[in-house]
């Protein structure tokens, strides 16, 4: 493994000339630090809160004894509406994070106060296809913090002043391509995909110098023709495939590999003009980080007609399977099945669903769903669960390797698919992934639920019912909680072990985002981005 | 009673004194700076502006009530200019102006955005020559310009769209003798950007930096190192102000008449490409 | 008249404050003490006639309404009980009356203000020279946005002081056109004549003041920084609540002035802040941005609450 200390330009200027002025700069993150992340459990660091996307914190000041105490420190508010969907970055008292669509705030974790913010100028003809254009957050690397804009850049702000240091285009908003997702910091190298599943185009993982802003390497997840895969594209449907990466993947730094989810084949919901498999949609993808090359994938929803987007962050464990230690990387996936696969593989090891499901029978010994018969959507509308918004959404599950589960927020909820136009009609808002769509069973039957799966098997363990929807994912602490929130506003910390409920704040209206936990000064935090507002909580 | 001159000169003050870049009003009166605004045709968005956004924003835009938004172009662009006057702005009386129109509100954008490209003027040397005493100067470790310096200073990325040649002469001479307000975020609109504060805290620690937030009740400065310090004013025993401070020297001596006007030159060209 | 009165049920009498004459910055075009504008007036609840009047800026030509909250309270003055009516006003003064006849009792400044040399017997203002707008703009204190504004003060009868928000600042007015064209705005300030630059930076404060409510003399006060636009919460539990502009919530101790709690609720709480309660417990409610927020003392050793339970 390669061990680069990365520091940025300015970094080197400061450390130089004004040695002697103060102490060591703060706020630098090296690789080694998200590495080991669990060795500074007050911060934050990287989305997932470690390259395993485990979203556990080793923090146990607030613990399930003194949950029921918790108050709120203070609150930052946006200054505009928008789709508030952030995941902060905690780095040494600085919190990081996204305001919709593409703004970057650097706030003082112990008031609250804004030290600097960073907005891009957006196109005044913004393409936002199948997509809200909101943000869910940032990486940081050096004193560098990388953000990705809604109108597809990529860019390299000074973590102390939010001031540019690089741009790079990333895609063509015009052609539907726009970025919600937070970008991914390994090695030197900043990783992102993009969104526009719905707009007719070809997804993309792409990897950037960290320092320049170079790119070093791009993988189509359609392939093109001549490739390997482009058989399962019926005619020239590849052209159109979507198969994008927009949510935030993990990254296994001993087998260098990056897992990343991909999304529906366009268009979503008639394949008529797509026959195949529709590689790589749908799919969980392990890529060399240093080539791009895709070591393996693996399919969950071949041929998908429902939008069951694949981009789930996958979570990396090793735990003893059929009593053999195995590296793992296992996936709570919108289709409704639970899957765990061999990570250096990607060998299915078993898949149940963790929510009621009506399109398959099971899967195969490959991991294959046995589709039941007339699933597709009709012009009438076929009754399917789970529904377009699926099992599980972009919000994170987490696990705790204190009590080996997975806690994920189901949604138990089915729809009539509608059948929309076999061709896409590129970058057309107006036909979003091709017409078509669905009409969700509403009402009391439907609901959410925080869900403890056992994290080899995916059986459930316990499970914390909520009233309607909920887009929120999941925080678990060595304090032995868990905390979610509800569409209803509700903020809550469960027991881990139990799903007890132990603490809740109705913070005013839904939190569509994943809860982080950080502390200063000896103080644990936890945060929210709820309705118009980041919420900060602490013991009293 | 102090009265000043005209609104115009007002406006001048405001201009000069740009962001971390200051100059003594008196210099610019005795004639120095090469460039005063022309005042052309009244553009349409004048009187609408004067009308729906003065109130808080200033005859000229430079502040009081809301932000100083002079340099509102600089940082947001027509487009979010734009999108700031149709939306709002949320918790700080910024309201959203739906009987305007489209048209109109483009019209005001305009204005603003002509407060930004007020400072230019004949350059008094060259600019490539500028460039390297910039570059022999070391000024990029305090300053950024595209992205590449430190940050102890204002970013200079612009800086030639803010400050007239005569202004950025002084600034280079005389820093740190007036500064301007903060316009970066609107919570701490009504403050000066690059105060240089002291604050003793109970326990005997001294912090000397530049003033990032002040409330009532916390204060966070940014140290030499580029460091922020989150203080409790409770915790402290003296929080005091040093006015006329800079960590940036005068080069009053340091460059020639020539090499100033070279400098002077670079800078003023510095007009936000990237 | 665009803020809210105050109402007295024992004479059946509204007191209602007025606001500016327009145009705002010019009175060529209106020469005359311009009645009833930047008055109080009394009127009678069932029939809408005025009983008295009280102006405090005639002839107004910096925009100082007088549509702050007028505070009805009973105290002795001059070892006299009097039926009182105060109102800390936009152009700097407090101001006391007796609500019964509009009688002007005291009136001193409460901000700092360079346009009057005090109030004569009848309450009238002295008016400095050269206060005027000016094409060129005229410093003056206060603000064009006033020593208060529409944010409400308070009254503690426990205390017998009045909590007013305090805008220490000044602005150069500047004289604009005389004539208005009726309904043709375009904004906030419409054919208003002119307008203002604002004295800006750190010399500009606000502040919670406790003032002796039948005399105006400070007690004591509580300097924030910034611009706050926070009226103020007065309790029986010694407490006066209101905010700054930083965004901070505060508690203050209701006879020093002192701090007792505060709490960032991420933007500028541009309301006022008002209590109540419900099962017993006390609720404190203050509104910033988009936000209500309310606020209760820790319930000890009582059982978490789950959040609602579908299914």
């Amino acid at each position: 493994m390669k061990s680069l200390q990365y520091v940025a330009y300015a970094g080197v200027l400061a450390a130089l000339l004004l040695a002697g002025w103060s102490s060591a700069l703060a706020q630098n993150v090296t690789y080694d630090d998200i590495l080991h992340s669990s060795a500074q459990p007050q911060n934050w660091i990287t989305y997932g809160g470690n390259y395993s996307s485990h979203r556990f914190s080793e923090l146990k000041q607030i613990d399930t004894q003194n949950a029921a105490s918790l108050k709120m420190e203070w609150v930052y508010q946006l200054r505009r509406t928008g789709i508030f969907e952030t995941s902060p970055i905690v780095v040494d008292g600085y919190l990081y994070m996204t305001e919709p669509p593409s703004t970057v705030t650097a706030l003082d974790v112990r008031t609250g106060k804004a030290i600097w913010r960073w907005t891009p100028e957006l196109p005044k003809n913004l393409l936002t296809i199948g997509l809200f254009p909101t943000n869910r957050g940032v990486a940081v690397l050096g004193d560098t913090v990388y953000v990705t804009t809604i109108d597809s850049y990529l860019v390299a702000l000074d973590g102390k002043t939010g001031a540019v240091r690089w741009r790079v285009h990333v895609a063509e908003n015009k052609e539907g391509y726009a970025i919600t997702s937070a970008p991914l910091a390994i090695n030197g190298k900043i990783i992102t995909g993009t969104g526009g599943g719905e707009a007719g185009l070809r997804g993309l993982l792409d990897a950037y110098d960290a320092k320049t802003g170079k790119r070093l390497w791009r993988l189509w997840t359609v392939p093109t023709q001549g490739e390997p895969g482009v058989e399962t594209w019926g005619g020239d449907s590849w052209k159109w495939g979507g198969a994008t990466t927009w949510n935030t993947g993990s990254y296994d730094p001993e087998l260098n590999l990056l897992y990343w989810g991909t999304g529906n084949p366009a268009p979503d919901w008639n394949g008529d003009a797509r026959q195949g498999d529709n590689l790589y949609s749908c799919s969980l993808l392990a890529v060399d980080a240093d080539t791009g090359k895709m070591k393996w994938y693996f399919q969950f929803s071949p041929h998908d007609t429902h939008d069951w987007d694949a981009a789930e962050p996958p979570i990396l464990l090793d735990a003893a399977i059929n009593g053999q230690p195995r590296k793992l990387v296992v996936m709570a996936n919108r289709n409704g099945f639970y899957y765990v696969l061999d990570r250096t593989t990607g060998e299915f090891l078993s898949g149940v669903p963790f929510i009621k499901q009506t399109w398959a029978k099971g899967l195969d010994a490959k991991g294959r769903p046995i589709l039941m018969p007339d699933i597709d959507p009709s012009p009438q509308g076929t009754l399917i669960y789970p529904s377009i918004t699926g099992a599980i959404n972009f919000s994170s599950p987490s696990y705790s390797p204190l009590t080996g589960l997975v806690y994920v927020t189901a949604r138990e909820q089915g729809a009539y698919y509608f059948k929309g136009r076999p061709k896409m009609e590129p970058a057309n808002p107006e036909l979003a992934g091709g017409g078509g769509g669905q009409r969700v069973l509403t009402g009391d039957p439907a609901y959410t639920a925080v869900r403890a799966l056992d994290a080899t098997t995916g059986k459930m363990k316990w499970q914390f019912k909520l009233v309607g929807d909920s887009w929120t994912g999941t925080l678990a602490t060595a304090g032995g909680l868990v905390f979610s929130a509800d569409v209803a506003g509700n903020f809550f910390a469960l027991d881990a072990a139990t799903g007890k409920p132990l603490w809740n704040v109705h913070v005013g209206a839904a939190a569509r985002a994943n809860p982080v936990t950080f502390a200063v000064d000896g103080k644990q935090y936890v945060a929210v981005a709820a309705t118009n507002s980041l919420f900060v909580f602490g013991l009293p | 009673m102090i009265r000043i001159r005209s609104s115009r000169v007002a406006a001048l003050v405001f201009i000069l004194c740009g962001f971390g870049l200051c100059v003594p009003f008196v210099a610019f009166a005795a004639g120095r700076a090469p460039q005063a605004t022309k005042p052309a045709a009244a553009p349409p968005g004048k009187p609408l502006f004067e009308g729906a956004c003065a109130v808080c924003h200033g005859m000229d835009g430079s502040g009081g009530n809301g932000p100083n938004i002079r340099h509102a172009a600089a940082r947001l662009g027509p487009n979010g200019i734009e999108d700031l006057v149709k939306v709002g702005f949320i918790g700080s009386g910024m309201p959203t102006f739906p009987q305007l129109g489209d048209e109109k509100i483009r019209q005001i954008v305009d204005y603003v955005v002509s407060f930004d490209q007020e400072a230019s003027g004949t350059q008094p040397g060259d600019a490539q020559k500028g460039k390297e005493i910039y570059r022999s100067k070391n000024c990029s470790q305090c300053h950024i310009v595209n992205g590449q310096g430190g940050n102890l200073g204002p970013d200079l990325t612009r800086v030639g769209t803010r400050l007239s040649p005569g202004s950025l002469s002084d600034a280079i001479t005389s820093p740190g003798l007036k500064l301007p307000l903060d316009a970066n975020l609107a919570e701490r609109a009504a403050f000066r950007a690059y105060l240089m504060q002291r604050a003793v805290t109970k326990d005997g620690r001294e912090i000397t930096g530049l003033r990032v937030n002040d409330d009532t009740f916390s204060v966070q400065l940014r140290d030499a190192g580029g460091q922020i310090h989150s203080l409790r004013k409770l915790d402290l025993q003296k929080l005091e102000d040093l006015p006329g401070k800079s960590w940036m020297p005068s080069y009053k001596d340091g460059l020639s008449e020539t090499q100033l006007n070279d400098l002077v030159s670079y800078l003023a060209g510095l007009r936000g490409a990237r | 008249m665009w803020n809210a009165g105050s109402y007295d049920p024992e004479t059946n009498t509204l007191y209602w404050g007025t606001g500016n004459p327009a145009p705002d910055w010019n009175g060529d075009g209106r020469l005359g003490d311009n009645l009833f504008t930047c008055s109080l007036i009394a009127v009678d609840a069932n029939t809408g006639k005025m009983k008295w009047y009280f102006q405090f800026s005639p002839h107004e030509t910096h925009d100082w309404d007088s549509a702050q909250p007028p505070i009805l309270f009973d105290a002795a003055v001059k070892g006299k009980p009097r039926k009182l009516v105060s109102l800390a006003n936009r152009n700097g003064f407090y101001y006391v009356l007796d609500r019964t006849t509009g009688e002007f009792l005291t009136g001193i400044p409460f901000v700092k203000q360079t346009w009057a040399q005090g109030l004569d017997a009848k309450g009238r203002p002295i008016t400095l020279p050269n206060i005027e707008p000016t094409v060129e703009g005229t410093l003056v204190y206060p603000a064009i946005t006033g020593g208060i504004n529409w944010n409400s003060p308070s009254y503690s009868p426990l205390t017998g002081l009045f909590y007013v928000p305090a805008r220490e600042a000044g602005s150069y007015y500047i004289k604009g056109e005389e004539k208005m064209a009726p309904g043709n705005s375009v904004g906030m300030v419409g054919g208003g004549g002119g307008g203002a630059k604002f004295m800006t930076g750190d010399d500009v404060y606000t502040t919670v003041r406790g003032l002796e409510a039948t005399t105006g003399r400070k007690t004591w006060e509580f300097k924030m920084t910034g611009d706050a636009w926070t009226g103020t919460l007065a309790t029986a539990g010694g407490l006066v609540f209101s905010a700054d502009a930083g965004s901070n919530l505060f508690a203050l101790d209701a006879l020093t002035g002192k701090p007792l709690w505060h709490l960032q609720v991420g933007t500028a709480v541009r309301a006022n802040p008002i209590t109540y309660a419900v099962d017993g417990e006390q609720y404190v409610v203050a509104v910033a941005g988009n936000s209500v927020f309310a606020f209760t003392l820790p319930q000890v050793a009582q059982a978490p609450q789950a959040p609602a339970q579908g299914h």
